[in-house]
C-alpha cells in the first residue's frame, strides 16, 4: 500500500514538474531548420465557459532535426501562467506527419476547451508551447520551438437568463449576433407552403385535372368533349356523357323529379339550378322531343360552358352568380 | 281528333281534378293518377287503410264522369250471379228476377265500383276478370256489352281474416293500383277531424260537380290521346330497360337491403302491364301538355302501373307493399335514360 502511494506520488511530481520545466534551459532553433504556421479561430472575443478552440499547427523541421514528439502537449493539459489554472484544458489532440529526405512536416490539431468566466469580460490566452527539436547525431544538444500563444477574451454568460449589456460595455465583448436559422426555417416553410397553395388554387380554377383524386367526371368530360365539333352525334354524346356525370355524381339516376335529392346531396348544384334546368331541356328536346330546331353550335358551346360549372359544384366550390348563362330552347 | 279539341279536353281533365280536389284533400298524387286512369281506359284498384277515403274517393269521380254507375260490397257469401241478377218474391207473390249492378245500366255502365274486393270469393274475381278483360258479360243467352266501363275497386290490406287473395292474373287486368296514405300535413289532417264538412261523406261528394265528363266520348279520346303523343327511339329505349329491369333487377344494379334480388322476381311486369304503362305515360304527357313522352312521364306511373303485377318469391309475398316500393324506386334510380 505504501508502495502505491510512493509510487503515485512521484508521477505526479514528475508531471508537474514537466509542466513548470523551463523553457530556458534549451536552446532556440536557429530558424532556418524551422517554420511554423499556426491557423487560430477568427473569433477572438465572446467565449465563455464550455466553448472550444481550435489552433491548427504547421511545422516542418528541416533535417537533421526532428520533433520529440513526446513534447507535444497531451490531452488534458491545462494550461498555466505562473504556476496559475488559466482555465483552457487541451481537449483534444492529434497529429499527423510527412517525412522526406529533407524535411519532416506535421500537421498538428489541438482543441481546447475554456473552463473558465468571469462577470465581466476579461483576457484570456491559450500561453505559447515550446516543442523540443533534437538532432539524432547530436542528442545531447536539445533545441526547442515557440509556438506562439493565443489571446482573446473570455464574456460572461447571462445570468438569470438577462445581462445588463450598458454595465458591462467593453471592446473585449464579441458583437451580439442573432441567430437566424430558425427565421429561415420559417420563411422556407413558408414560401413552401405558399407555393403550394398558388399550385392549388391554379389547380381548382383551372381547367386541367393532374391530381388524381380530383381527376373526377366532368373535368373528363370537358377535357373529351372541349375539342370535339359541334355534330348531331357529338351534341348527343356530350349530354349523354352530362347524364352520366350527373348521374355518377349523385349515385343513381338523376332526373327532373328527384332533383331536389342532388340538391341535397350537394348544395353546390343548387347554385346552377337554372343551368341544370335548360340542361333538362335541352336533352329532354334533343332525345325525346319532336324536331325541335336547336342551334348545334350554339348548344355545344353552352355544354362547355355547363360542364364546367358542373366540375367546380361537384368540388363544391361556389359559382359566381354573374357566370350563370342561361340557354333557352 | 283538331288539338284545339285535345287541349280543350286537358282542361276539363285539369277541372275535374280540381273539383275532386274540393272534397277530397291532400290526395293530390291519387287524384292525378286516377284522372290519368280514366283518360288512359283502364281499370283502378285503390289499396289502403281503413277509414282513409278510398271510396270517397272513387264515388267523387263516378259522379265527375257521369254515366251509369253501380256498386257493389265484397262479402264472403257474394256469388257471381250476384252480380248479374237478383230474384225477389213480386207483390203478386210470384218469383222476379231483376237485372243485378252490372247489367242495371246497361251499355251506358261507366263506373263498376266493387268495394272490399279481396272480401269477395275468387269464382266472382274471375266473372269480374272477364268483365275487366272484354266489357262483355254473357247472360240470359245473351251477350251484353259494357264499353265505356271502368272498374273502380278497393281493398284493405290490413284484414286477412275472411278475406281472399287477388291472383296476380286478376291483379295484372288493373291498370293501376294506386295506394291511398292518410295526408301528412298538420293543416290537412286538422280540417279532416274539425271541419264538419268531412263527417258526412255523402253530402261532402255533392261538393263536387256531377257529369263534368262525357263519358261516351272518352273512348274516342283516349285513342286520340295515344296516338297524339309520340315516343322516341331514346324512350322507347328507356322503356324497354325498364321492362327487362322488372324481370332481372339484378341485371341493372338493383340492390335491396335484406333482400336476394336473384330470387326475389318470379316473373316481371307482363306485356299488356308494359303497354298499359306507356298508355298512362302518354296521357301523362298529354296532362302536362306535351305532345312527346319523356321519362318523367313514365316515373310518374311506374310504380302504379308495375308494382301489382311483379309475381314475387313466396318467401318475400308476406313483405310485397314495402318491397315493390323499394324495388321501383330502385330500377327509376339504376336504370339510366338516355
Amino acid at each position: 500500500m505504501h508502495n502505491f502511494l510512493i509510487l503515485s506520488l512521484l508521477i505526479i511530481y514528475s508531471s508537474l514538474a514537466n509542466s513548470f520545466e523551463d523553457p530556458k534551459k534549451y536552446k532556440d532553433i536557429d530558424l532556418k531548420y524551422i517554420s511554423v504556421k499556426v491557423s487560430d479561430p477568427k473569433q477572438k472575443v465572446g467565449y465563455t465557459i464550455g466553448d472550444l478552440i481550435e489552433r491548427k499547427v504547421n511545422l516542418t523541421i528541416l533535417k537533421p532535426f526532428s520533433l520529440i514528439e513526446e513534447s507535444l502537449p497531451i490531452v488534458g493539459y491545462e494550461k498555466r501562467y505562473r504556476g496559475e489554472l488559466l482555465g483552457m484544458t487541451l481537449r483534444k489532440s492529434a497529429f499527423s506527419k510527412v517525412i522526406t529526405k529533407e524535411k519532416t512536416v506535421y500537421d498538428i490539431d489541438l482543441t481546447y476547451q475554456v473552463f473558465t468566466n468571469n462577470k465581466f469580460a476579461k483576457p484570456a490566452a491559450i500561453t505559447a508551447d515550446y516543442y523540443r527539436l533534437i538532432d539524432p547525431e547530436k542528442p545531447d544538444n536539445i533545441y526547442k520551438v515557440r509556438i506562439p500563444s493565443f489571446t482573446f477574451a473570455i464574456s460572461p454568460i447571462a445570468i438569470f437568463g438577462a445581462v445588463k449589456v450598458e454595465n458591462d460595455m467593453s471592446d473585449y465583448r464579441g458583437p451580439f449576433l442573432l441567430n437566424p436559422s430558425k427565421d429561415k426555417k420559417i420563411q422556407i416553410g413558408s414560401t413552401i407552403v405558399l407555393l403550394f397553395s398558388l399550385f392549388l388554387l391554379s389547380y381548382i380554377y383551372s381547367r386541367y385535372t393532374w391530381w388524381p383524386s380530383q381527376n373526377r367526371v366532368f373535368s373528363q368530360i370537358y377535357s373529351k368533349f372541349k375539342k370535339t365539333n359541334s355534330s348531331q352525334e357529338n351534341l348527343e354524346n356530350f349530354l349523354k356523357a352530362l347524364h352520366g356525370g350527373l348521374d355518377t355524381s349523385h349515385g343513381q339516376t338523376v332526373f327532373i323529379d328527384n332533383l331536389n335529392l342532388l340538391y341535397k346531396k350537394n348544395a353546390s348544384f343548387k347554385n346552377i339550378e337554372g343551368e341544370i334546368n335548360d340542361f333538362f331541356q335541352l336533352s329532354r328536346s334533343i332525345f325525346f322531343g319532336k324536331n325541335t330546331k336547336i342551334n348545334q353550335k350554339e348548344a355545344y358551346e353552352w355544354l362547355k360552358h355547363f360542364s364546367l360549372h358542373c366540375r367546380l359544384c361537384e368540388r363544391k366550390l361556389i359559382i359566381d352568380k354573374n357566370d350563370l348563362k342561361r340557354f333557352n330552347i | 281528333m283538331s288539338d284545339q279539341k285535345l287541349t280543350d279536353w286537358r282542361k276539363l281533365a285539369i277541372t275535374l281534378e280540381n273539383e275532386i280536389s274540393k272534397v277530397i284533400v291532400g290526395q293530390e298524387e291519387p287524384i292525378r293518377l286516377i284522372t290519368n286512369a280514366i283518360f288512359s281506359r283502364g281499370h283502378v284498384l285503390l289499396e289502403g287503410d281503413v277509414g282513409v277515403g278510398k271510396t270517397t274517393l272513387l264515388k267523387a269521380f263516378a259522379r265527375a264522369i257521369g254515366g251509369g254507375y253501380q256498386r257493389i260490397e265484397g262479402t264472403i257469401d257474394l256469388m257471381p250471379n250476384d252480380l248479374i241478377y237478383h230474384t225477389y218474391l213480386g207483390e203478386d207473390g210470384k218469383p222476379r228476377v231483376s237485372d243485378g249492378p252490372v247489367l242495371k245500366s246497361g251499355e251506358n255502365l261507366s263506373i263498376f265500383f266493387f268495394n272490399e274486393i279481396n272480401r269477395a270469393r275468387p269464382q266472382v274475381h274471375s266473372l269480374l276478370l272477364r268483365i275487366m278483360a272484354e266489357r262483355t258479360l254473357s247472360a240470359f243467352n245473351k251477350e251484353y256489352e259494357f264499353p265505356h266501363l271502368l272498374v273502380f275497386a278497393d281493398r284493405n290490406q290490413v284484414e286477412k281474416e275472411e278475406t281472399f287473395e287477388i291472383p296476380s292474373a286478376a291483379r295484372d287486368r288493373f291498370m293501376m293500383e294506386i295506394p291511398i296514405v292518410i295526408p301528412q300535413q298538420d293543416e290537412i289532417m286538422t280540417n279532416l277531424v274539425f271541419d264538419t264538412k268531412f263527417h258526412d261523406a255523402d253530402t261532402l261528394i255533392q261538393g263536387a260537380k256531377a257529369d263534368l265528363l262525357k263519358f261516351d266520348k272518352l273512348n274516342q279520346l283516349s285513342e286520340d290521346i295515344q296516338s297524339n303523343v309520340s315516343a322516341s327511339k331514346k324512350l322507347k329505349e328507356y322503356a324497354l330497360n325498364l321492362w327487362k329491369s322488372t324481370s332481372n333487377p339484378e341485371l341493372y344494379g338493383v340492390k335491396i337491403s335484406g333482400i336476394d334480388i336473384k330470387i326475389l322476381i318470379i316473373s316481371g311486369a307482363s306485356p299488356r302491364g308494359i303497354s298499359m304503362m306507356m298508355k298512362c305515360a302518354r296521357v301523362n304527357a298529354w296532362l302536362n301538355n306535351r305532345t312527346s313522352l319523356i321519362p318523367e312521364d313514365i316515373h310518374s306511373i311506374f310504380h302504379e302501373t308495375i308494382a301489382h303485377r311483379l309475381v314475387f318469391n313466396p318467401v318475400y309475398e308476406l313483405r310485397r307493399t314495402e318491397i315493390a316500393r323499394e324495388l321501383t324506386n330502385q330500377i327509376l334510380n339504376k336504370v339510366a335514360a338516355p
